[in-house]
């Protein structure tokens, strides 16, 4: 790929929890690329890793007991290549909220509940360009306009624990965005929000993600979330990259027995007289906790496919002509 | 039957400008559960769906109304009348992390509830319990071990075994599957819907997934601040939705197909504050059909078809 094209590049990503217990590989040689405009969604369960591979983008993981233990990093930013891997943490705190931004589940977590809302989009300003206190008012208030923040200018005086779940995510994506960063990692911004507002900030975050041009890095575990919003799809599992595919080929074509597992065991609203199917197709047994991953692919204990041979090794990533990339040694035998 | 009539349920103010005032939550719900029969009980937060599953097993007091199981009345009934009634109506919770105490192991969780309710003789628990996990899919080795040492999904195993050992008539499960990964959550879908084949259980199923609840329902109760707007067999429901509430909350669930990528746009605004709610239908400052009239009436649930009721005033939508 054109390195033009590229907004971020992951590859080989180690990241790993070390604790009385051993240590937990939480994300275990993981590659990606985000490109500048796409988003991608990094889908996963429990424990898959995908959270930890945002916070080590991030590197806000808290270290020790977390520390990077291979892989690269890069981001391609301002016609500069920045290492995230080797950058100091004062390179890091500009890089974050002006390069990138990350949003989270839970806004009460990560705004400050003694500031308000203006303020806490006004400090972004402040530390990162060098705009004038009117002019840093004037944009707080077109940037809470902008996320649909009705009265900003009255608004901007509330603090958070006045504002309800939905209002708050939308504070949080105007303190990500304000500074028009070039990628934001959303880590499951709407699961805690209730279904029609859900709706209403999955289309907010397409409408600002046109506008801004940035890349997007949607973290969720919401197969439906994914079909409503990502361009291309990355599918972890127990710390891994099982699968990588456009957001349609991957509905349409699962590569990976756990992806087309996953996809078959979902409940499906039916619409019109069809009625839903009885039993669903359960995915049996556990996800392996991260102290005791089984050895070779982590799905084999689960998998209806696999052969003695799927524990020996750790399957490759293997990129098909259609531009899937998948991670099982079968994945010639069982799919057309 | 679990007949619900009318039940009202308010909250005490917890202090603040709230104090002494009583937030109603609930307001005149009415609905029954047939033994083999599930309910669906689905609304977003503030929707009174937990509070209705509480109240229904005592543990909320009724602030109006009346609940009955098999026919007795169970509205004023004092702790100690309410312990039969207990054995027959159980409850699932959401958090299989949160509702099973971490210092007894399997086997003591269970037969607590064998010692509550006087069921068997001591030297008989431990096959019982055996034969309860066998039931729920776990191994019998399962009981001597502590609920730290269990998944999400089989500690939401242990819970139904726990709620089954009583052998209830009715169980009432609060969101059984929304903590639960998506891989395990059919494994617990699917076990539910066997033991209400098998046992012959009603069940009132509370839920915000209307795919999940749609999957296993009966008949469906659509609740939008703590009133019923919607309520109807399932294939009606989600065939044909009467109520404009039942069409947005259907049209907000994301569907895993990309090809069906929708544009949320049919409901604007938030659910409003449940001490101030709207005049007339609660619904109408976000509904897309509400016209001058439904700030001024309060919608009655009228039957639209046999067993299909709706409380909107307007018939020619949605």
């Amino acid at each position: 790929m054109n390195a033009g094209e590229t907004l971020l590049e992951v590859e080989e990503l180690c990241t790993s929890f070390f604790t009385d217990e051993g240590e937990a590989k939480a994300v275990d040689g993981v590659s990606f690329t985000v490109r500048p405009g796409e988003t991608l969604a990094l889908v996963g369960e429990s424990g898959s890793g995908k959270s930890v591979t945002a916070l080590s983008i991030m590197r806000l993981f808290p270290s020790p007991p977390g520390r990077i233990v291979g892989g690269r990093l890069r981001l391609h930013w301002n016609g500069v290549v920045h290492d995230l891997v080797a950058a100091s943490e004062p390179r890091m705190r500009r890089l974050r909220g002006s390069a990138i931004s990350m949003i989270f589940q839970e806004p009460m977590t990560s705004l400050n509940p003694l500031l308000t809302v203006g303020e806490q989009v006004a400090e972004v300003l402040r530390a990162h360009t060098d705009l004038g206190r009117r002019a840093i008012a004037r944009r707080t208030v077109e940037m809470l306009d902008r996320v649909g923040i009705a009265a900003p200018e009255r608004r901007a005086h509330d603090y958070p624990h006045h504002l309800s779940g939905g209002m708050r995510q939308r504070v949080m994506i105007a303190v990500a965005l304000v500074c028009a960063p070039a990628l934001l990692i959303a880590d499951e911004p709407t699961t805690a929000l209730d279904v029609t507002i859900q709706g209403q900030v999955l289309e907010l975050m397409r409408g600002l993600r046109a506008e801004f041009g940035m890349g997007l890095l949607f973290i969720t575990h919401n197969l439906g979330v994914v079909a409503e919003i990502a361009d291309r799809v990355a599918v972890m599992y127990a710390g891994r990259l099982v699968e990588t595919a456009d957001v349609l080929a991957l509905f349409d074509h699962p590569r990976h027995p756990y992806t087309a597992a996953l996809l078959r065991s979902l409940p499906r609203l039916c619409r019109g007289e069809a009625a839903p199917a009885g039993a669903l197709e359960a995915i049996p047994g556990q996800i392996p906790s991260p102290f005791e991953r089984p050895p070779g692919c982590p799905f084999a204990p689960r998998c209806g496919f696999a052969r003695p041979r799927c524990t020996e090794t750790v399957p490759p990533l293997e990129v098909t002509p259609g531009g899937q990339a998948v991670r099982c040694i079968r994945r010639r035998e069982i799919v057309p | 039957m679990i007949e619900v009539d009318r039940l009202c349920v308010s909250f005490a103010g917890r202090g603040g400008w709230l104090r002494g005032r009583p937030l109603r939550v609930v307001h005149d719900v009415s609905l029954t559960l047939a033994r083999t029969e599930v309910l669906g009980l689905v609304g977003e937060s503030g929707s009174g769906k937990t509070t209705i599953g509480r109240a229904i097993l005592r543990l909320l007091p009724p602030a109006g109304g009346r609940i009955s199981v098999d026919g007795k009345d169970i509205t004023t009934l004092s702790r100690a009348e309410l312990r039969p009634m207990r054995r027959q109506v159980q409850m699932i919770f959401q958090d299989p992390y949160s509702s099973l105490d971490p210092r007894l192991t399997v086997q003591q969780t269970i037969s607590e509830a064998f010692a509550i309710h006087r069921i068997g003789r001591r030297h008989d628990w431990p096959e019982r319990v055996a034969a309860l996990l066998e039931r729920v899919g776990l191994p019998p080795e399962a009981m001597r071990r502590y609920p730290h040492e269990f998944s999400g999904g089989q500690r939401q195993r242990i819970g139904i075994a726990r709620a089954l050992a009583v052998e209830p008539a009715y169980i009432v499960a609060d969101e059984p599957v929304s903590a639960l990964d998506v891989s395990v959550q059919a494994q617990v879908l699917n076990l539910l819907g066997d033991l209400r084949k098998r046992d012959r259980l009603g069940l009132l199923f509370i839920a915000h997934d209307l795919a999940v609840v749609q999957h296993v329902s009966d008949r469906v109760v659509v609740l939008y601040m703590g009133r019923i707007m919607e309520t109807a067999p399932s294939r009606a429901l989600y065939a044909a939705p009467r109520h404009p509430y039942t069409e947005a909350l259907i049209d907000a669930a994301p569907v895993p197909d990309p090809r069906q990528r929708k544009v949320h746009r049919s409901l604007h605004g938030e659910i409003p504050r449940p001490d101030a709610p709207p005049s007339g239908c609660v619904f109408r400052t976000r509904c897309p059909y509400a016209i001058d009239a439904c700030a001024r009436i309060v919608p009655a649930l009228e039957e639209v078809t046999p067993g299909h009721w709706k409380a909107c005033i307007r018939d020619d939508v949605p």
